[in-house]
C-alpha cells in the first residue's frame, strides 16, 4: 500500500463547502414554510386568529374523500370559528403512520383508529374521554345500536362514537338461490350447523386438483373461530376479562366441528385456500359471483359489491347458523372483535381546540345528516338506527330488514387492550388444528395457556 | 505499516505548525464528515434509544415506561413460542435466497456482459422487476403461484411433474418466497455489471494468447477481480435477507400455519400490532447482534479472499 | 477448426438467447400486467385469469387519472426528493466513500463498521425516535427529513458500494497525481470520479429509484401536508380502503407513468456498463 500524503488545499475546502452549501440551500428552498394556520396549536394560541384548526387524520380515501369534503364544507359553514383539514392517509402502512403521528408532541386533533387501538390508547391515557362532552351536549346515545356505541367504552368512560358499523361482519349468512333452483331443489337458508353441513355437502364438488364448486367455507382463522364460538354459546373472555375461555368445552367442540367440516366436506384447508386464491379484495372473479359458492358469510359491504358485480342474482339471507345440539346456543353476530372504526382526540389537544375537535367528532359520528349520509352514499348501513330506515336501502336490497335484524342482535364483544395479541395466539391454535399439527383440544389448550399468560401479564401490570 | 503512516505527522513536528486539516489522517475525517454529521444527528440517537427501550416495556402510546431489565430478552429467548419459529424461518430464507441470489445475479451479469447481442434490452428487462410497483407484483405473483391455473404449475405439468400448492402448503410457501426474492435480483445484477467494467480487457487478451479456456478465465481472472463486488453483494444480501419483510408481509402475512413468519414480521407485529415497542426493540437488538457478528466474520475473512487492486 | 468454433459459438449463443428470453418473459409479466390493467375498466380487471389484451382498450384512464388526482403536484414533489437523493449519493456519498477507501486515518475500520451497522438496525425501532427528533427541530411536514439526510450522504449502502469500487482503482494513478501536486480532494474529483463512471451510474440509478419509490418516510414525516406528497405516496391514496371498490385501473395508469422515468434513467445509465469503454488501459 502506498504512503499517502494528506493534503487539502484551501481551495478544495472552499469547493467542498460550496457544494455542501448548495445542497443545503436546495433543501431549504424546496421546503415551503407551513402556512400559519396549518398547526392547530399555533392557531389556538394566537388570539388574533379567530379560527381553530382541526386536523382530521383518516383513511377515507378514493371516492370517499369528496364526500368527506362536502361534510366539512357544511360543518365549517355552521361553525364559522372552526376549520377542518381533511388529512386523508393511504391505508397502506396505516399503523406506522398512526403511531408516529400520535407519539409526537403535536398530534392531529382527531384521528381515525380501530376499536382495539382506541381501547389501548384509552388504557394508556393517550386520548381524552368524550363522556363529559356527551353529557353536556345532551347527546342521546340510544340512537346508536347498543353494540356499536358499546364498542367504545373503556372503564366506564366513552372515547369515541362509531362510524361506520363495527357489526354486520360475522352475523350474516347469504345463500345463492340460483344455484339451488338450477339443481332443482327448494331454496332455504341454513339455521343450524347440521343444516349447513347438509347443504354444503350437497353442493361441494371436488376433482383431483381440489375444489371446483364449494358449498360453504367455515374458515380457518381466529376471526371465524370466534364467530362460530359465539354461535355455540362460547366466549373469548370471562365477564371480568380475567380468564381466557375460548379453549373451554364449547371452544373445543367448535374448533373440532370446523376442522371436521373442512376436512370431510372440502378436503382440507389447503383446498379451500387454493379455491379462494385469486385477485383478492372485492372482485367479480370471486366464486360467489360466479355461481360456484353456495353459502357466503360476508360483511355488510357485500351488498354494495353485489349491486356492481351481480345485481341479478337470486339470493336470501339469515343469521349465522348455530349449534342446535347445544341447548343454550343461538345465532349470534359479533361487533368490535375486528376493526370497528372510531375517532379519537389526543389528550395533548386542549382548550378551545379540544372543543372544536369534539364538535367535529360529533359531526362525523352522531349527526344523521353527516355521518349517516356518508355511509348511506356508500350503500352501507349506519350505526345510527334511524338512518337505516330510509327507503333507499330497501330499494337496492330486498333483504335489508334482515341486515337490520342482524345489526340489532349483534353484541359488542368485551375485549382487553391486549386483544390483538390474544387474537393472534388463538389464530395459531386454529391453524395448528386445521393443518393437523394438533387435535383441536390440544391446540386450544396451548393457545389458552399462552393467551392467559398475556391476560395475566396485563392485569399484573394494572395492579 | 499503518502505525508508521499514522505517526508520520507527529514525527516531523520540527516543521512549522500545519493547518489542522493538513495534519496526517485528518483529511480522512474531512471526507467522512458529512456522513458523520448525518450519523450523529439522525442515526445515533434513534439507535441508542432503541437499545434503551429494549430494557423497558415501552409501548409508544404515551404510557409511562418501566425499566424491566433483561425481561424482554429473556422472553424472546425462552418463552416466546414464535421467536424461535421466526428465527428458523429466517435462517431457511437466508440460507437459500442469499447464495442463490448471488450466483444467479453473477451468472446473469456475466451473460449480459458478453458479446452475444441484445444485451442492452436484456439488461433493461431483467432490471424491470425492481421498478414495478409492489401492488402489481403481488397480484401477478398470486397468478403465477396459483394451484389450478398458475403459470408455474402449468410448466411443471408440461414436464410431467405434479402440481404444487405453492402458497397454501406450509412446506412450499417458503420456497415460493425464495423464488420471489430471486425475481428481484436486477439490482445485484447492475452492481455486478458495474464491477465487470473494472476488469481490464488486456487480461483476457493475454489469457487468450496463452490459450486459456473461458472456464479458466472465469476462475482465474473474473472471479478474483470481482471479489470486492461479490463481497459487497454478499454483505448487502445478508443484511437485506435478515431484514426481509415486504414480500412476506404482503403476499403471505406469515402463513400458512406460520410457515413464512420471518423474523421481521414477528418484530413488526410486536411493534405496531401489539404495541410492544420495548419487546420489539429487544428483538431488534438481538437481530443486530447476529447480523453484525456475521458481517464482522465476513469482513474479517475478506482479507483472505477479497482482492483490491 | 475456425469453422467449428464459429458453429459452436452459434449454437451456444442460440442456447443462451433461449434461456435469456425465457427469463425475460417471467420478468416482463408484471410490467405487461401493469400496462394492460391500466387500460381496463374495473369490470375488465376483475376477470380471472387476467385478459392480457383489454377489449376495449380504455385509453381514457390516463386522461382521467390527471383529473381525479393532483398528479403534477405529486410529480413536482417527487422531483425534489429525487434531486436530493441523486445529488447526495453521487456527490456526498462518493466523497465519503473516498475517505473510507483511499485515506488511512485512525479509527477508519471501526467507523466503517459503524457505517455498516446502521444498515442492520431495523427501521421499525428507529421510526418513532427519529420522528420525535424531526418534530423537535420543526422538520415535520416539510421536505427536510427526506432531503437533508440524503444530501449529507446518510445512505450507507451507496457509501459502501462506492468504497468497494474506489478500492479497486490502482494506487499508482493517485500517486502520480500527488506527485503533480494534486490534493486528496482533487484526486477524488479528477481521478477517481471519472474512473468510476459505471459505479456512479449504478448509484445514480439506484438513488433515482429509491427516491422515486420512497413511500414510508414521506408518508410518515409529511402526513400533515398532503400537498407535499410525492407520487409514491399519492399513488396509494388512489387505492380504496375497506368496502370501497378498488381504483386499480387508475392505480396502474399512474404506476405505468411512474415506471417510464425509471426505465429511461436505467437505459441512460446502462450505457456505462458496456465493457471496456471507460476503463481500458487500467491495470487491475
Amino acid at each position: 500500500m502506498s504512503h499517502r500524503n494528506g493534503s487539502l488545499s484551501r481551495r478544495d475546502m472552499l469547493k467542498f463547502m460550496g457544494l455542501a452549501a448548495a445542497g443545503t440551500t436546495l433543501a431549504a428552498c424546496v421546503a415551503p414554510a407551513a402556512p400559519a394556520a396549518t398547526t392547530g396549536g399555533e392557531a389556538a394560541a394566537a388570539p388574533a386568529q379567530a379560527t381553530t384548526v382541526v386536523r382530521f387524520w383518516n383513511v377515507w380515501g378514493a371516492a370517499r374523500e369528496d364526500l368527506m369534503n362536502q361534510i366539512i364544507a357544511r360543518f365549517e359553514e355552521a361553525n364559522p370559528g372552526i376549520t377542518v383539514q381533511n388529512l386523508v392517509q393511504p391505508f397502506e402502512r396505516r399503523e406506522e403512520n398512526l403511531f408516529t403521528a400520535l407519539a409526537s408532541g403535536d398530534p392531529p386533533e382527531v384521528l381515525m383508529a380501530s376499536r382495539a387501538e382506541v381501547l389501548k390508547f384509552a388504557d394508556d391515557g393517550l386520548i381524552a374521554p368524550i363522556t363529559d362532552y356527551v353529557t353536556q351536549n345532551n347527546l342521546d346515545l340510544t340512537t346508536f345500536y347498543a353494540s356499536e356505541i358499546g364498542n367504545f367504552y373503556w372503564k366506564d368512560q366513552l372515547y369515541s362514537m362509531p362510524m361506520p358499523t363495527g357489526g354486520g361482519v360475522s352475523g350474516l349468512t347469504l345463500v345463492n338461490y340460483d344455484m339451488i333452483t338450477a339443481a332443482g331443489n327448494e331454496p332455504s337458508v341454513p339455521q343450524t350447523w347440521t343444516q349447513l353441513e347438509e347443504m354444503a355437502k350437497a353442493y361441494t364438488k371436488l376433482d383431483d386438483k381440489g375444489i371446483v364448486q364449494i358449498g360453504a367455507d367455515v374458515g380457518s382463522t381466529s376471526a371465524e373461530f370466534f364467530a362460530w364460538l359465539y354461535c355455540n354459546n362460547g366466549r373469548i373472555y370471562s365477564d371480568d376479562l380475567r380468564t381466557i375461555e375460548f379453549g373451554n368445552e364449547a371452544g373445543v367442540q367448535t374448533l373440532d366441528w370446523m376442522v371436521n367440516f373442512t376436512n370431510n366436506i372440502n378436503g382440507g384447508v389447503q383446498n379451500v385456500t387454493d379455491f379462494f386464491a385469486g385477485p383478492g379484495e372485492a372482485t367479480e372473479a370471486q366464486p360467489w359471483y360466479n355461481d360456484v359458492q353456495l353459502i357466503n358469510f360476508p360483511n355488510v359491504s357485500i351488498f354494495f359489491h353485489m349491486q356492481t358485480y351481480k345485481p341479478d342474482m337470486a339470493w336470501d339471507m339469515g343469521l349465522r347458523p348455530y349449534n342446535a345440539d347445544n341447548a343454550a346456543a343461538k345465532s349470534q353476530g359479533l361487533s368490535g372483535e375486528q376493526f370497528a372504526w372510531g375517532y379519537v382526540v389526543p389528550k395533548a389537544v386542549t382548550g378551545a381546540t379540544q372543543d372544536a375537535a369534539f364538535k367535529w367528532l360529533q359531526e362525523i359520528t352522531y349527526e344523521p345528516d353527516s355521518a349517516g349520509w356518508f355511509v348511506e352514499q356508500q350503500g352501507r348501513p349506519s350505526p345510527i338506527k334511524a338512518v337505516n330506515d330510509q327507503q333507499s336501502f330497501y330499494d337496492v336490497n330486498p333483504h335489508w330488514d334482515k341486515v337490520l335484524m342482524s345489526l340489532a342482535s349483534d353484541i359488542s364483544v368485551a375485549i382487553l387492550p391486549v386483544h390483538a395479541r390474544v387474537r393472534d395466539i388463538a389464530n395459531q391454535g386454529v391453524q395448528a388444528a386445521m393443518f393437523g399439527d394438533a387435535s383441536a383440544a390440544d391446540a386450544l389448550a396451548t393457545a389458552t395457556e399462552q393467551a392467559q399468560a398475556v391476560v395475566d401479564e396485563y392485569w399484573a401490570d394494572q395492579a | 505499516m499503518s502505525a508508521q503512516v499514522e505517526s508520520g505527522g507527529r514525527a516531523v513536528s520540527a516543521r512549522p505548525p500545519r493547518r489542522w486539516w493538513r495534519r496526517k489522517g485528518m483529511i480522512g475525517y474531512v471526507f467522512i464528515a458529512p456522513w458523520l454529521v448525518a450519523f450523529v444527528a439522525f442515526e445515533a440517537l434513534p439507535i441508542i434509544s432503541g437499545l434503551y427501550h429494549s430494557f423497558t416495556d415501552w409501548s409508544a402510546t404515551g404510557k409511562a415506561e418501566k425499566w424491566v431489565g433483561l425481561a424482554n430478552y429473556n422472553e424472546a429467548l425462552t418463552r416466546d413460542p414464535l421467536f424461535w419459529k421466526a428465527v428458523s424461518n429466517s435462517l431457511y430464507f437466508i440460507g437459500l435466497s442469499v447464495p442463490l441470489g448471488i450466483i444467479v445475479a453473477f451468472a446473469l451479469a456475466m451473460l449480459l456482459n458478453s458479446k452475444i447481442g441484445g444485451t442492452g434490452a436484456y439488461r433493461t428487462i431483467y432490471y424491470l422487476p425492481s421498478v414495478v410497483p409492489t401492488v402489481a407484483a403481488v397480484i401477478v405473483w398470486t397468478f403465477i403461484f396459483e394451484t389450478r391455473r398458475g403459470i408455474l404449475n402449468f410448466f411443471l405439468e408440461l414436464l410431467g411433474l405434479p402440481a404444487i400448492r405453492w402458497l397454501s402448503d406450509p412446506n412450499w410457501a417458503m420456497p415460493a418466497l425464495i423464488i420471489m426474492s430471486l425475481w428481484g435480483i436486477g439490482a445485484s445484477m447492475v452492481i455486478f455489471l458495474a464491477g465487470l467494467q473494472g476488469i481490464p480487457q488486456e487480461l483476457y487478451e493475454a489469457a487468450e494468447v496463452d490459450g486459456a479456456g473461458s472456464w479458466h478465465n472465469l476462475w482465474s481472472i473474473t472471479v478474483p477481480l470481482m471479489t470486492p463486488t461479490i463481497f459487497f453483494n454478499l454483505i448487502m444480501g445478508l443484511v437485506a435477507a435478515f431484514q426481509a419483510f415486504n414480500n412476506a408481509f404482503i403476499m403471505t402475512g406469515g402463513g400458512p400455519n406460520n410457515a413464512t413468519l420471518l423474523y421481521m414480521l414477528h418484530l413488526y407485529n410486536n411493534a405496531f400490532r401489539y404495541f410492544r415497542m420495548g419487546y420489539a426493540s429487544a428483538m431488534a437488538v438481538l437481530l443486530f447482534i447476529v447480523v453484525f457478528s456475521v458481517t464482522v466474520v465476513v469482513y474479517r475473512s475478506s482479507n483472505r479472499w477479497v482482492y483490491y487492486s | 477448426m475456425a469453422v467449428r468454433k464459429t458453429r459452436t459459438r452459434i449454437v451456444s449463443h442460440g442456447l443462451l438467447h433461449l434461456i435469456l428470453i425465457a427469463g425475460s418473459l417471467i420478468m416482463l409479466i408484471p410490467l405487461v400486467w401493469t400496462v394492460s390493467t391500466s387500460l381496463k375498466t374495473p369490470q375488465q380487471i376483475a376477470i380471472w385469469p387476467p385478459e392480457w389484451i383489454p377489449n376495449p382498450v380504455q385509453w381514457s384512464n390516463y386522461r382521467d387519472v390527471f383529473a381525479i388526482a393532483p398528479v403534477t403536484l405529486w410529480l413536482r414533489n417527487s422531483l425534489v426528493l429525487v434531486a436530493a437523493e441523486v445529488l447526495g449519493s453521487v456527490v456526498t456519498c462518493s466523497f465519503v466513500a473516498y475517505g473510507f477507501a483511499r485515506v488511512r486515518f485512525p479509527g477508519r475500520s471501526a467507523l466503517f463498521l459503524l457505517l455498516l451497522s446502521t444498515l442492520m438496525v431495523p427501521y421499525i425501532v428507529r421510526l418513532i425516535p427519529l420522528y420525535v427528533i424531526y418534530n423537535q427541530i420543526g422538520w415535520i411536514n416539510t421536505f427536510l427529513p427526506v432531503t437533508v439526510p440524503q444530501l449529507l450522504g446518510r445512505n450507507a449502502f451507496f457509501i459502501f458500494l462506492l468504497r468497494q469500487f474506489f478500492m479497486g482503482i490502482p494506487e499508482e494513478l493517485s500517486d502520480a497525481a500527488r506527485i503533480d501536486g494534486c490534493s486528496e480532494v482533487g484526486i477524488w474529483w479528477r481521478i477517481v470520479m471519472p474512473l468510476s463512471k459505471p459505479a456512479l451510474a449504478a448509484v445514480a440509478i439506484f438513488a433515482f429509484r429509491d427516491a422515486w419509490d420512497n413511500f414510508l418516510a414521506p408518508l410518515v414525516y409529511m402526513a400533515g401536508r398532503p400537498d407535499l406528497r410525492p407520487l409514491a405516496v399519492g399513488l396509494y391514496t388512489l387505492r380504496g380502503g375497506a368496502g370501497q371498490l378498488p381504483d386499480t385501473h387508475y392505480l396502474m395508469a399512474l404506476s405505468t407513468l411512474m415506471i417510464i422515468p425509471m426505465l429511461v434513467m436505467f437505459a441512460a445509465g446502462q450505457r456505462y456498463f458496456i465493457q471496456g469503454v471507460t476503463l481500458t488501459g487500467i491495470k487491475g
